[in-house]
């Protein structure tokens, strides 16, 4: 016993409502593939989670190699051997394949220099033929799965545990992995594997462990014995803890809701015809497209296909056009997509319908309370209050209470989207019996459930999905908990046409909307912006130069580049929050103060040592703001806009309260030292060239700037990589408020007095010149030189404007139009194409009207 | 649910008013004088000015976004007041008409770049803002240094009721007519389910985008709104008339209980607030502290508010409640 490498012993784990699990032993010896089996809700992720010390149990031990787990935590685990596979969550798909790879392993070079020879290597020794190149989001869900497993092996793990690893693949890649996971066993090691796939785990595993509703049934040795009959009677079955309403099998004739060849990415070729009053239901085992189909049916997903309510088409794509048509939906994303937490109980049950309780416009209070009280009586929801902001009930109560909203919409198909997850046996009563009540008024409904059991109490109908097609219709006695387990679980039908996708995305790689991703931001190469502002700096250049004499002259280029050495050094500051999405609005303010305190404390007539504390309050000052502005952002949680504003007006009045009007001289020999040059280049903005050439490397070829791109691009990836993500941000806050303190020295430098408001200025200019150097507001993107490069444009384009005498407010107007230009560039045209392709629907409509009538 | 129809006032929005005693109780202590009618009468116009861009901005603050156009905005319709109307009484209707016209079309664009091209709110707001700057700076030098407004309008910025000024009333009248709105129209109440969860709204088919875009816009009609009243209160306005409107207004919303993470906001609580704010100006002033204080003071201010609403939000919801980029629609995907 004590030889097994992975040891789970009395695992409990309750959830709001639910016990996922309830004293679970669990073992897995090396060199064995130990299979865990169990409908969905059965406590497999649970159990994989609490192993792999992402998920803290409530009671039980995990032994990991014969020494134990202290506490939940994954990074912990990975350092005693364990690798955890996910399915592709892990993954920062604006990475390519090589940094995902170093990302998540503390093996491999220290700095990114052989990152691809080792990636190539790592690679390499799997036969995958993936390049360690490619951006990540350009794989297909197939090849990321590997890549997923590639990148838990670089660790040489003991213990690897594989959570739903197939769903994802073609049969080729079924074949693919299950050698791998043979030689990783062969190696000694322990695979822990989940699936659904009978057929698999009974080609692949040794011992199979199964779950039923959080406790263990059981663990057997897999051989010809052991049928694929046996461990589905081990998996349903859990006892009736709710008495399902009636059927009252009166279903009527009339058609209410038909679906022919819905289709979209996930599912294929849906078709049914549902009646009046009849509950039809959507099963498989999670991810087989019946959520998507679900979700299409009511417009919340796009998709292709005819749908018909009542006797009218349906235009599939927002909810909008599908509850015009007589469909409402329900979404299973409760917090995300149903309830408006902050907001009352009443509003959240009436928001639809509240042309109900209108005179003249007003609503009446009463009518609304009326209403609302009858149906929180007849739903039996639990509320202290009408008015209690529902995010304060439980999870069931929220759900009847939106369940609400199906009784007063005169709807005539509802769709729910999984009824009762996260709702306690007595809620989900109620909830069956508010959806077996509507039907009987006349109702369609078609639930989505991924509880077997359930859609077998509910349903008169069930359509069983697998890989995204209707396998299967069961209806009348044939609608059973085991019948639909069986025909999900047996389906040996894998992912189709894998390959045929891949090569239509790679036509799209050649398109015209490839082209403009290349221009416009979107882009991976960061060169890309570099080159495009390179080339709008020499085209405005070429202008001045052939309108003005005065603009190519070395005193003027000198004085174009000393002018943007504070904007450079502010914009690279901003860079640094934008890098982590961000923003800085106090960089502004922090210039004002420290010219201000260089006012005081870098006067005139100081000796050197005097200046130099002088320069170091004034950097204090930015340690300070920065390390507020962090912790307030992370620890707090306020949102870094507000944050910023607040640390604006703080910092601000400060400046404003020490000089109320400019005043005190700042220090010649300070001035003199900023002003140094060499030819007719100042040394400054060689310095801050050199900083931004360092920033870049630290960015693009360092291990440590490699997880701040991977926190910009996705925290929850970078954090599941073992990324110290508060670190980076609070990093990046202190390092925007330091940087933009050095730039107030450069700008005290300038002006040579103490200037309280000198700094607001550049607080939006930074943003702008930050987006136009290829800093997206998204996070992940930029560089240093682009900031700095955008400064200088910005810089350049006043310059012109001063130079050609126009007006004083054209200056101010083409900054605000140049950040408007920038931020509209680099976001994308995709909502400007959308907004013309809703226009031509629109008039296309407009035309169909008037033709028919 | 028979218990009787009494609601306990909600926390969020009574703790401007428990703030107001609190500072009332102060000056009493240490500047009596700030409290006599006199000098109250004095400052209210300014509580009201402040009050009506507090109001704008909560508009759009309940919707996601963030307004930092309002100085911008401000200065417009002060400055098309003095252009339009040329000092003439005449020409005030229409001075006021353009004035309210064009603020108006600011909000329009600020919401049509925001709401329908999903642009980040608080780039194209100070970015629509330096643009419209620019061109009021360009209008103004066509104008005389010392333009006036016309004298009805002034000896209207004057004119009491009841001993209150004019803009006082309609600047209560607005707040009480908002509220109406927000709680008792199905405009009003989507409005708030828009702000409250964009996603969940557009799945009950609300239109998010034409939501978001109108905050944006009456928004920016009211603070159109504020530049002719405080244009009418002070007679010659300059350039530097909306300068106080950047921060000022987001500490009063903040004060006032509006929720970062949208949807909920009371008018009446945000006038408050910005009493509160205007008052105690005053009484650092009375005390002879500089004016920069209130800065500091507003500062802290947002970021206590803001401190205290998450902790609040915590203890009845249990769950951490992430902010999303401020201004983005949910069909974004």
């Amino acid at each position: 016993m004590t030889s097994a490498s992975l040891v789970l012993s009395g695992i409990c784990k309750r959830y709001p409502g639910v016990q996922a699990l309830n004293g679970v032993d669990f073992e897995c010896r090396p060199g064995e593939i130990h299979a865990v089996l169990g409908e969905n809700g059965s406590g497999k992720s649970t159990l994989l989670g609490v192993a792999a010390g992402a998920v803290s149990a409530d009671q039980g031990r995990v032994r990991i190699l014969g020494k134990e787990l202290p506490a939940a935590d994954p990074l912990q685990a990975r350092e005693m051997g364990l690798a955890a596979v996910y399915q592709d969550d892990s993954l920062v798909r604006e990475l390519s394949v090589a940094e995902n790879l170093l990302l998540g392993t503390v093996a491999g070079p220290s700095t990114l220099g052989g990152k691809l020879e080792w990636a190539a290597r790592q690679l390499a020794s799997y036969d995958l033929n993936i390049s360690p190149n490619a951006i990540v989001g350009e794989l297909n869900a197939s090849q990321r799965q590997f890549l997923e497993i590639v990148k838990a092996l670089s660790a040489s793990p003991k213990v690897l545990l594989l959570d739903e690893p197939t769903s994802s693949l073609d049969i080729s890649g079924v074949e693919k992995l299950g050698e791998i996971v043979r030689r990783i066993v062969a190696g000694g090691a322990a695979v822990v594997y989940v699936s659904h796939r009978l057929p698999e785990i009974l080609a692949l595993a040794n011992r199979v462990t199964i779950l039923r509703d959080g406790e263990g049934q059981g663990t057997y040795e897999v051989s010809d014995r052991l049928s694929e009959n046996d461990l589905v009677a081990l998996m349903v079955g859990r006892p009736i803890e709710t008495e399902y309403p009636a059927r009252s099998g009166l279903a009527s004739q009339e058609i209410v809701l038909s679906a022919k060849g819905l289709s979209a990415a996930r599912f294929h070729g849906v078709a049914f015809d549902l009646r009046r009053g009849e509950v039809l239901g959507f099963a498989g085992s999670e991810g087989n497209g019946q959520r998507e189909a679900l979700r299409a049916l009511g417009g919340l997903e796009p998709a292709a296909g005819v749908v018909i309510c009542g006797a009218q088409p349906v235009k599939l794509g927002t909810p909008r056009e599908a509850l015009d048509a007589g469909i409402l939906s329900l979404s299973a994303d409760r917090a995300a997509e149903s309830i408006f937490s902050g907001l009352g109980v009443r509003e959240n049950m009436t928001v639809q319908v509240l042309g109900h309780f209108a005179t003249y416009g007003l609503i009446s209070a009463s009518k609304e309370r009326v209403t609302t009280l009858s149906l929180i009586e007849k739903l039996n929801i639990v509320t202290a209050d009408l008015d209690q902001p529902i995010g304060g009930l439980s999870g069931g109560n929220q759900q009847k209470a939106v369940l609400a909203r199906g009784f007063l919409h005169e709807a005539k198909a509802l769709l729910i989207d999984e009824p009762t997850q996260g709702v306690d046996a007595k809620a989900r009563f109620d909830i069956y019996r508010a959806i077996r009540a509507r039907a009987d008024e006349g109702l369609a409904c078609v639930v989505n459930s991924s509880d077997a059991m359930e859609l077998a109490g509910l349903c008169d109908r069930v359509l069983v999905f697998s890989r995204g097609r209707v396998i299967r219709e069961l209806s009348g006695n044939e609608v059973t908990e085991e019948s639909i387990v069986s025909s999900f679980l047996r389906s040996k039908e894998v992912v189709a046409g894998v390959k045929e996708r891949a090569q239509a995305s790679q036509r799209h790689w050649l398109s015209a909307a490839s082209l403009r991703q290349l221009v416009a931001g979107g882009s991976n190469q960061w060169w890309v912006p570099l080159l495009f502002l390179l080339l709008l700096t020499l085209a405005v250049g070429s202008y001045a130069t052939a309108r003005t004499d005065a603009f190519l002259t070395p005193l003027n280029i000198r004085h174009i580049l000393l002018a943007s050495a504070p904007l450079a050094l502010v914009t690279m500051a901003q860079f640094n929050v934008l890098m982590v999405r961000g923003f800085d609005v106090s960089v502004g303010a922090v210039i004002s103060l420290v010219v201000v305190i260089a006012s005081f404390l870098i006067a005139e007539d100081m000796g050197a040592g005097l200046i130099l504390v002088g320069t170091v309050v004034c950097v204090a000052v930015g340690v300070l703001v920065g390390l507020s502005n962090g912790a307030l952002v992370r620890y707090v949680g306020i949102n870094s806009v507000i944050t910023t504003i607040a640390m604006l007006s703080f910092v601000q009045g400060i400046a404003l309260y020490l000089r109320p009007s400019p005043f005190g001289v700042i220090s010649e020999d300070f001035v003199d030292f900023f002003q140094t040059r060499v030819g007719f280049i100042p040394v400054s903005f060689l310095i801050i060239l050199l900083a931004a050439i360092g920033g870049d490397m630290w960015l693009y070829r360092t291990r440590s700037g490699l997880k701040m791109r991977a926190v910009g691009f996705r925290e929850e990836a970078a954090k599941r990589n073992g990324v110290r993500v508060d670190f980076v941000h609070m990093r990046a806050y202190l390092l925007s408020a330091v940087i933009a303190a050095f730039s107030g020295l450069f700008v005290g430098s300038e002006v040579g007095v103490g200037s309280p408001i000198i700094g607001s200025s550049y607080t939006l200019t930074s943003i702008a010149a930050a987006v136009l150097g290829g800093a997206a507001l998204t996070g992940g993107r930029g560089s240093f030189v682009g900031a700095l490069l955008g400064a200088l444009f910005f810089t350049l384009t006043v310059n012109i404007i001063a130079l050609l005498a126009l007006n004083t407010g054209a200056g101010i107007m083409t900054s605000g139009a140049l950040t408007l230009f920038a931020v509209a560039l680099y976001s994308g045209l995709r909502p400007i194409r959308r907004v013309f392709g809703n226009m031509r629907t629109a008039l296309g409509r407009f035309a169909d009207g008037t033709r028919t009538s | 649910m028979a218990a009787p129809h009494w609601r306990p006032p909600q926390m969020r929005f009574a703790a401007i008013w428990i703030a107001i005693v609190g500072l009332i109780c102060f000056c009493a202590i240490v500047a009596p004088r700030s409290l006599l009618p006199s000098t109250f009468l004095a400052i209210i116009p300014l509580a009201a000015f402040l009050a009506i861009a507090a109001t704008g901005e909560t508009l759009v603050l309940m919707a996601r976004g963030i307004d930092l156009s309002i100085p911008a905005v401000i200065t417009l319709s002060s400055t098309i007041i003095l252009g339009f109307s040329g000092g003439r009484d005449e020409a005030m209707l229409a001075a006021v008409v353009g004035a309210l016209f064009f603020s108006t079309a600011i909000g329009f664009i600020n919401g049509l770049l925001v709401a329908v091209f999903e642009l980040n709110a608080l780039i194209v707001t100070l970015a629509v803002g330096a643009i419209t700057s620019g061109i009021t700076l360009w209008y103004r030098e066509s104008l005389p240094q010392e333009a006036r407004v016309p004298p009805g309008m002034a000896a209207w910025g004057d004119a009491r009721l009841l001993d209150l000024n004019f803009s006082v009333w309609i600047v209560a009248a607005l707040a009480i007519i908002l509220n109406l709105v927000l709680r008792k129209t199905a405009v009003g109440r989507h409005f708030s389910a828009v702000g409250a969860n964009p996603r969940a709204a557009w799945v009950a088919g609300l239109n998010v985008a034409v939501y978001q875009m109108a905050a944006f816009t009456v928004a920016a009609f009211l603070y159109g709104i504020a530049g002719i009243l405080v244009s009418a209160f002070i007679r010659n306005p300059t350039l530097k008339v909306g300068e106080p409107y950047l921060l000022a207004p987001i500490a009063a919303a903040v004060l006032g209980g509006t929720a970062m993470s949208g949807g909920i906001g009371s008018m009446v609580a945000v006038a408050g607030a910005a009493l509160f704010l205007t008052q105690l100006g005053q009484v650092l002033q009375m005390l002879g502290l500089s004016s920069a204080l209130q800065f500091v003071i507003e500062g802290i201010a947002i970021a206590l508010g803001m401190t205290f609403s998450r902790i609040n939000l915590a203890q009845w919801s249990g769950v951490k409640i992430p902010f999303g980029a401020t201004g983005q629609t949910p069909a974004s995907r």
